[in-house]
């Protein structure tokens, strides 16, 4: 019990100690088995239960900030040891101050050491110093902001980008969220902090399917960098295309739960219509989507041309599957993909892809549009 | 050890001498290529290693001594995930050591280029960071606090488009 002493405990805490590595409520590491603390408070209204200790990372899971700031730090590390090792705490080496510390590292090795530190552990790093607060800044270190927390999503978001110095922002290319959830005015201040974002990833986002419409009308304003943008498996993304009933079911039957479109320039009212500007955007995933029977263009908008690569995620997408998909709509016409321009008409370019893959050239003119200027060929994104 | 031709001097920057089978030298990157480049003759005398000590270099050929039968260590990528859980046990008692024997370590194993001791050692001092708030982080690695107001300033300044992305969500 002497060992607790050296924790400091906040007033009205009382910590006790037991090694119970069997029990469950620890975990092993490389260091040995977990360390258990277990902290009863003075207050019997208290949430405060069990707790434990890695001894690898000194980490404390718990209910209570009370009880992280009273065990976490280099004495619960040292602790942790001590209880992993079986060792008393004298036997641990002391801190010598004369020494070498891990300021005296050559930044490149301190770099090394980063690329090991997940997010929060390079912010909070970053905040020592200012050494390490140009170390940890290192736009290499922060390519890809990934967030992950299942229970937060706007303020992890926002909590690690004001952390950020402006040179890790800018360095930033890609956003992956994954199972968590964002609202608009997250995405839009991430935007906003990460210029250069050429790749957004809301594959995992958990709010994918109520926020895709407000996702892609921001990436539209806000990422005029984006060239990648996966939705894969949102394949509910659906449900914000304004659709007739006896259309979605249509639709929900024929989703082959797999399908990827790749478009560079798909619009359609209410979903792709807020897509980037094709010009940027290269790339889009977003799987289960298919041409719609039926489907209507928006009569504001003129589609010059779209192309469509379907395949099944195992790569396979044979060309009469592909066209038995596409040719009941009247809107489309499928071009089987070759290399030779089309004889009956040049202004259609003939694409080869692979077998898994079909092009569909089209061209859409509204019966009443808005703009009748006929010298772009640009595809039109009016607002809506 | 099959005999003497087999054994490379190794000397260390506080003067002594420790003789380490050519196999467990040559996971030295800049080892194998001191090997490679001279003469049997000019190795004789020894390797110096003027940014080693004997210590160090112990423990470094501890290291290697272990891992000589290991595969070489894979190329870094990027979009790998790096993983820190994965030290195994006798990684992770070698590296119950001193901060300061540590981050000796870290410099031997770059100098010499180990590319898996360093990554190890990278790894553990990674864990002791993981978890803990900044000022933990200072006491445990002894760092001075040393931003200035104007660097406040500038942090401050950094995060002015928290107000931008405020005033546009209006």
């Amino acid at each position: 019990m002497a060992l607790l002493d050296s924790l400091a405990a906040p007033s009205g805490w009382h910590p006790s100690l037991a090694n119970e590595p069997g029990d469950g409520g620890g975990e092993s590491d490389a260091l040995g088995p977990a360390a258990v603390i277990v902290v009863r408070s003075n207050d019997p209204n208290s949430t405060m239960d069990q707790k434990w200790i890695s001894p690898a990372c000194a980490m404390v899971v718990g209910k209570s900030r009370g009880c992280v700031a009273l065990m976490a730090g280099h004495d619960a590390m040292r602790m942790a040891k001590v209880l992993a090792l079986g060792k008393p705490l004298d036997d641990l080496p002391p801190a010598d101050p004369a020494e070498m510390w891990l300021v005296s590292l050559p930044d490149e090795l301190l770099l090394a050491i980063c690329s090991y530190l997940d997010q929060p552990s390079r912010l909070a790093l970053m905040q020592t110093c200012g050494q390490m607060q140009r170390v940890c800044g290192d736009a290499s270190l922060w390519r890809t902001l990934t967030l992950t927390h299942p229970n937060q999503g706007d303020w992890e978001l926002l909590d690690l980008l004001t952390q950020l110095p402006a040179s890790a922002r800018t360095g930033v290319t890609k956003l992956y969220f994954a199972q968590t959830w964002i609202t608009a005015l997250g995405l839009l201040c991430s935007l906003l902090a990460c210029p250069n974002v050429t790749d957004v990833d809301v594959s995992a986002l958990r709010n994918r399917q109520e926020q895709m419409p407000l996702i892609l009308y921001l990436l539209r304003h806000y990422a005029p960098r984006l060239t990648h943008f996966d939705a894969v498996g949102a394949c509910d993304i659906t449900r914000s295309i304004t659709l007739t009933s006896p259309l979605k079911h249509m639709l929900r039957k024929r989703l082959t739960g797999g399908w990827e479109l790749v478009s560079t320039g798909m619009l359609h009212p209410g979903t792709f219509a807020f897509l980037p500007s094709p010009t940027a955007l290269r790339l889009v995933y977003i799987k289960a989507i298919e041409p719609m029977p039926g489907m209507h263009m928006h009569p504001r908008w003129r589609v010059d041309r779209v192309i469509l690569r379907l395949s099944d995620p195992y790569g396979r997408a044979p060309a009469a599957y592909a066209q038995s998909i596409i040719l009941p709509s009247k809107m489309w016409e499928v071009v089987v993909p070759t290399v030779e321009a089309d004889a009956n008409d040049p202004t259609r370019t003939r694409i080869t892809w692979s077998e898994s893959s079909i092009v569909v050239s089209s061209t859409f003119v509204s019966a009443d549009p808005v703009d009748t200027d006929e010298s772009t060929s640009s595809p039109r994104y009016n607002a809506m | 050890m099959s005999g003497d031709h087999d054994m490379v001097k190794l000397i260390s920057s506080d003067g002594h001498t420790i003789e380490v089978p050519e196999d467990i030298v040559r996971k030295s990157q800049t080892l194998q290529n001191t090997l490679d480049d001279l003469a049997k003759d000019q190795l004789e005398n020894g390797i110096p290693l003027a940014n080693v000590t004997h210590a160090i270099l112990t423990k470094v050929v501890e290291w290697c001594t272990h891992h000589k039968d290991d595969p070489p260590p894979p190329e870094d990528d990027d979009a790998r995930t790096r993983r820190t859980d994965d030290i195994t046990p006798w990684d992770a008692d070698f590296c119950k050591v001193e901060q300061t024997v540590l981050f000796e370590l870290i410099l031997a194993a770059n100098y010499l280029d180990i590319k898996g001791l360093l990554d190890l050692c990278c790894k553990t001092v990674a864990n002791m960071i993981k978890g803990k708030s900044p000022e933990q982080i200072r006491q445990t690695f002894n760092i001075k606090n040393d931003f200035t107001p104007e660097e406040e300033e500038q942090v401050r300044k950094e995060n002015e488009w928290c107000e931008e992305a405020g005033s546009t969500g209006k």
